[in-house]
């Protein structure tokens, strides 16, 4: 047994979640510049709000209330009637008021679940806050850019409820993939719209109380990366209880060259974000009715959507295909609403059976190539017979239970006459010709 | 570290020795002038965290740009050199 | 007219004058700005002083005609050198589209408390930290004043960031009481109080956080409007504890106040702790209000131990006025209000330390190290309050804490304005104290807004007026005045009140004082 392979016998992995989502609302969170911030020039997004000038107010985008509710809702959470935002103080220069807003007291959301198969995954929290500025080292000085600054910012905490990486991965794919369903972000993992920090411990197997510590791991950008840190960050905690040694608690960054994490040297000052109810916000209330309106237009879910397909008859895994390749699925749909009248279970499968790369190709050419592999060709009379001939000299059984008055075996031997076709042909004529072949043996 | 040096730590603030020589003796007191709030009975009554009645206090998803700043050395603390970006010694 | 009796006149009758073509507006501002030059350094009013040059490029007639611009007037260069000549519809203020020629304050001086933010204009809040900070933007109220065509005339001197009831503590020295220059002139409004007593400006605008307009406006014999919390914007006016914070005024007259309120107040929604209740004009019925349809309430708990004599008699005259004019008088007890101070420096310290944090000095101004000493000590204190890890911290001096006090006193005062129509009750349990009493004991100075914190915390409006004079111990004449404190949103009823005790020789007084002391 490898060393890892004996920690993972001894120890246990723990991991919750947390991940932000940033919304693509229009306008930022708690003013009217543009939310959107990719590429634009430095600080052109900007007013006395979102700069945290002296006499600025924020008002709260209506917007990314009704958003982050769709994704507590779709995460099953509760949706709370009462909701506030408050002030997280610490001072950092991409922070321009000393202050984050967020919801500490009374957030959107909470205790609700994922189900991957049979397994349950807790959802803690879902809330709404504010993004920070973004900082660039230039050698020994930082440029701060405050077009970010404001923007809404959805936070997701799971319960510490994972032990198995895989399960990390497929968690994050479908909630990756359940918010763009909802349209209410990119979650562009690159972009850093979709930005995962898995928070991981480890215990000795058996042990039921929760480890004392937990170890942050930012600065990953892809669900492969996670698993890559989960996996780094098991081994090395283990090893270190295994030596009786503690684990700190701490932030670390994970560096994709090596798949390593690394301790970040921000000095940890004791973390006293004196939340204060923000006194600028009255608390917003919503009634259930107004909540349970807000949710019903919401568009389909990658469950829900899946669900559709099953009741359509198309395959699981052809189903799951569309579901999690979300373009390809909305032509798709658009189509069977176009054409009614096609083999959308065969395109289905079709589609899942295109290789990755040919994926890209516009939409309109991967169906006209399924229609014409759809194409029955039909065989001229000499092929059918010099065919037919060669499979009922090769198959004297079948042969053989047919002439016996076993119907189906003619069955058989069109199945070894596909074989040899390897296309589709109209079958029609070859069941004649195989009829006439082995009925005139009887006779003869 | 005394009550003093942690909420200077906590609050960002650089005192000189004489301010901190006279916190050291008028914080306590003052505190402890405060701290008589004790005697309130406030048991099972519910916090008011807003005296407003503002009803509407959301606002629509609505872009608009005459608001809009620019980064200007007459209003704000800007470079000749990096006039595009607020510049703060490297942290980590 | 002659030029200096027009710097006497009310808003009212400055109006009026100006209507009728009796008077035009650069005499106004003429005869303002030589009382400006004689006594604002002096008193140290101005932080920013008014720049006639600079208003009226440099004739001294200001066309009669309105032009229409859509920027609000420019004023003040924080510096000689950056001056350039205004244009003359820059110089008229500004009127909105489709407006008549003049708008409701047409070149009337306001002068501005220098935390609001006016753009363009120097905006220190009283503190080294925004000693050079020049407003990108303006705040909605300063808007609405602006729009209705007032001109920027000055930016006054406070306590910085608020902080003080007695100008002491602002980083530019303190403005001085006109009635007697050994005493203060109360705070944080330190400056716009004195301006509209010595007649430097016609309107001046202040904050009231825990007194701070109420109590200069009771020191230097004026009348000061604290409205209902969100009753009026605070966008644009630099935060100090934003749960209590009220956008008032400081004027010689009631009607003048209850004008300049219909113009201020108002749902913006760049604020939204503002309500949308209507703004009724609460300058109009102030004389057809008969006292003995009213119901008058006294605050048993203001009126005995702890309050000086003078101050008594002053607020028992006021009363008794209104009893002679056939209103009933009930006392009122609300014991709720013992907690006050300690409510309200738990409370605003920590809203303070929480706003101040934005002030690092990397965007604007100067860093952390410019604070004068109490801002230094309320950071701290509300830092403690709102802290999780100071060991030994009770749960006592907790926001939470308070909040449910906050509770308590709101019921209480609901349960008081089921009683009664208003209440009146002294301003401040003293009279001024002189410069430097108080300086070095903090906490006895934060004493001092007893009477006035409870309406803070509840978000009450209250408005003060001056109703006649008292001597102190020491034989110095001051004004004397009362707070007249009514149910939320209710400014019109206050208004009503106080145009009825509201003593307009007080001004008087202290105008023929001044023009002999200082030879005008």
């Amino acid at each position: 047994m490898s060393f890892v392979e004996s920690l993972y016998q001894e120890y246990e992995l723990i991991v919750g979640l947390e991940v932000h989502v940033e919304l693509r609302t229009k306008s930022k969170m708690f003013c009217e510049c543009p939310a959107y911030h990719f590429g634009v020039a430095p600080n052109t997004n900007v007013c006395p709000v979102c700069l945290g000038l002296p006499g600025a107010l924020p008002v709260p985008n209506r917007k990314a209330l009704e958003w982050t509710m769709l994704i507590a809702d779709a995460l099953n959470c509760k949706i709370n009637t009462y909701q506030q935002f408050d002030r997280k103080h610490y001072f950092y220069p991409d922070l321009p008021k000393g202050y984050q807003i967020t919801q500490f007291y009374f957030p959107v959301g909470e205790h609700g679940f994922v189900k991957l198969g049979d397994k349950k995954f807790r959802i803690r929290r879902v809330h709404l806050e504010e993004d920070t500025g973004k900082l660039i080292h230039e050698g020994d000085k930082s440029l701060v850019d405050f077009n970010r600054s404001g923007v809404p910012l959805v936070e997701i905490v799971t319960e510490p409820d994972f032990r198995d990486p895989a399960d990390v991965k497929e968690f994050l794919k479908l909630l990756h993939l359940t918010v763009k369903y909802l349209g209410v972000s990119d979650a562009d993992l690159e972009k850093g719209s979709m930005r995962l920090e898995p928070n991981i411990s480890v215990r000795k197997k058996g042990e039921t109380k929760m480890p004392s510590y937990k170890v942050e791991v930012k600065n990953i950008n892809s669900f492969n990366f996670v698993v890559k840190a989960i996996e780094y960050e098991f081994a090395r905690q283990a090893k270190l209880l295994r030596e009786g040694k503690p684990v700190a608690q701490e932030t670390r960054g994970f560096d994709p060259a090596t798949g390593k994490t690394l301790p970040q040297r921000r000095k940890e000052v004791a973390t006293d974000y004196r939340y204060l109810p923000d006194p600028d916000i009255p608390p917003v209330k919503f009634s259930r009715q107004e909540i349970d309106q807000i949710i019903s237009k919401r568009p389909e879910l990658p469950q829900e959507r899946f669900n559709r397909y099953r009741k359509l008859g198309i395959r699981e895994d052809a189903a799951w295909f569309l579901v999690y390749n979300k373009e390809l699925a909305d032509n798709f749909d658009k189509l069977l609403t176009k054409e009614p009248g096609l083999d959308f279970k065969g395109l289905a499968v079709f589609l899942a059976n295109t290789p990755e790369k040919k994926r890209s190709l516009p939409f309109d050419r991967l169906v006209e190539e399924f229609k014409a592999s759809r194409q029955k060709e039909t065989l001229d009379e000499q092929t059918i017979a010099k065919i037919a001939d060669e499979v009922i000299e090769q198959n004297p059984k079948a042969v053989q239970d047919y002439l016996n008055g076993k119907q189906n075996a003619i069955q058989f031997l069109l199945g070894q006459f596909m074989r040899r076709v390897r296309k589709r042909i109209d079958v029609g004529p070859v069941i004649t010709y195989l009829r006439k072949r082995l009925d005139g043996m009887r006779e003869g | 570290m005394t009550l003093i040096d942690l909420l200077e730590q906590l609050s960002k603030l650089r005192l000189k020795s004489d301010e901190k020589a006279l916190l050291k003796k008028q914080l306590p007191e003052i505190i402890e002038y405060v701290s008589r709030i004790k005697s309130l009975k406030t048991e099972g009554v519910k916090p008011t965290f807003h005296t407003s009645t503002g009803s509407v206090s959301l606002r629509s998803d609505t872009i608009k740009r005459d608001r809009r700043l620019r980064l200007n050395g007459k209003y704000f603390n800007i470079s000749t050199k990096q006039k595009d970006y607020f510049i703060v010694d490297k942290v980590l | 007219m002659k030029a200096r009796d027009v710097a006497l006149l009310s808003l009212k009758d400055t109006l009026e004058v100006l209507r009728s073509g009796d008077v035009s507006r650069s005499e106004i501002l003429n005869s303002y700005y030589s009382r400006v030059q004689k006594l604002a350094k002096p008193l140290n009013v101005f932080i920013t002083p008014p720049d006639l040059a600079a208003l009226t490029d440099g004739s001294v007639s200001l066309p009669e005609a309105q032009q229409s611009t859509d920027e609000p007037a420019l004023a003040d260069s924080p510096d000689a050198s950056s001056k350039r000549p205004l244009k003359k519809s820059e110089a008229q203020g500004t009127k909105r589209p489709g407006e008549a020629s003049s708008g409701q304050l047409f070149g009337i001086p306001v002068s501005f408390k220098d935390n609001w933010l006016v753009k363009d204009t120097r905006t220190t809040a009283g503190s080294r930290v925004l000693e050079n900070f020049i407003a990108p933007y303006t705040a909605t109220a300063a808007e609405r004043l602006l729009r209705e065509g007032a001109v920027v005339w000055g930016k006054t001197n406070m306590d910085a960031w608020g902080h003080g009831s007695s100008g002491e503590n602002s980083d530019f020295g303190p403005t001085l009481n006109p009635w007697d220059t050994r005493y203060t002139p109360g705070g944080s409004s330190s400056g716009s109080a004195v301006a509209v007593a010595a007649d430097l400006t016609l309107v001046a605008t202040g904050t009231d956080t825990g007194g701070s307009i109420r109590l200069p406006a009771a020191y230097t014999g004026v009348v000061g409007i604290k409205p209902t919390y969100g009753r009026v914007s605070r966008y644009g006016i630099v935060a100090m504890a934003s749960s209590t914070d009220s956008i008032g005024h400081l004027t010689k007259t009631v009607w003048d106040a209850a004008y300049v309120l219909s113009i201020t107040a108002g749902r913006d929604k760049y604020d939204a702790t503002t309500s949308d209740k209507p703004v009724p004009a609460y300058h109009e019925g102030l004389r057809q209000f008969d006292p003995s349809s009213l119901k008058v309430g006294v605050i048993s708990e203001f009126m005995g131990e702890g309050i000086d004599e003078d101050v008594l008699s002053a607020t028992e005259k006021a009363i008794s006025k209104l009893k002679e004019a056939s209103a009933q008088v009930v006392e009122v007890s609300i014991p709720e209000t013992r907690f006050g101070i300690e409510m309200y420096y738990i409370l605003m310290s920590a809203e303070v330390a929480s706003n101040l944090a934005r002030y690092d000095g990397v965007r604007y101004g100067r860093d952390r190290t410019y604070f004068g000493m109490e801002a230094k000590r309320r950071i701290m204190l509300g830092t403690y309050v709102l802290s999780d890890v100071i060991p030994g911290k009770g749960l006592e001096t907790t926001y939470a804490k308070v909040a449910m006090g906050r509770t308590l006193l709101v019921e209480a005062f609901k349960r008081a304005f089921e009683k009664v129509d208003v209440l009146i009750t002294p301003v401040a349990p003293t009279l001024p104290f002189k410069l430097g009493e108080l300086i070095d004991d903090p906490l006895k100075m934060y004493m001092g807004d007893l009477l006035t914190v409870p309406v803070s915390i509840a978000g009450l409006p209250a408005l003060v007026v001056p109703t006649g004079t008292a001597k102190n111990e020491e034989g110095v004449l001051f004004p004397a005045a009362v707070q007249i404190i009514g149910p939320w949103f209710r400014e019109d009823l206050l208004f009503k009140v106080g145009a009825f005790l509201e003593d307009l020789s007080v001004h008087q007084i202290l105008r023929e004082k001044l023009d002999k002391e200082f030879g005008l």
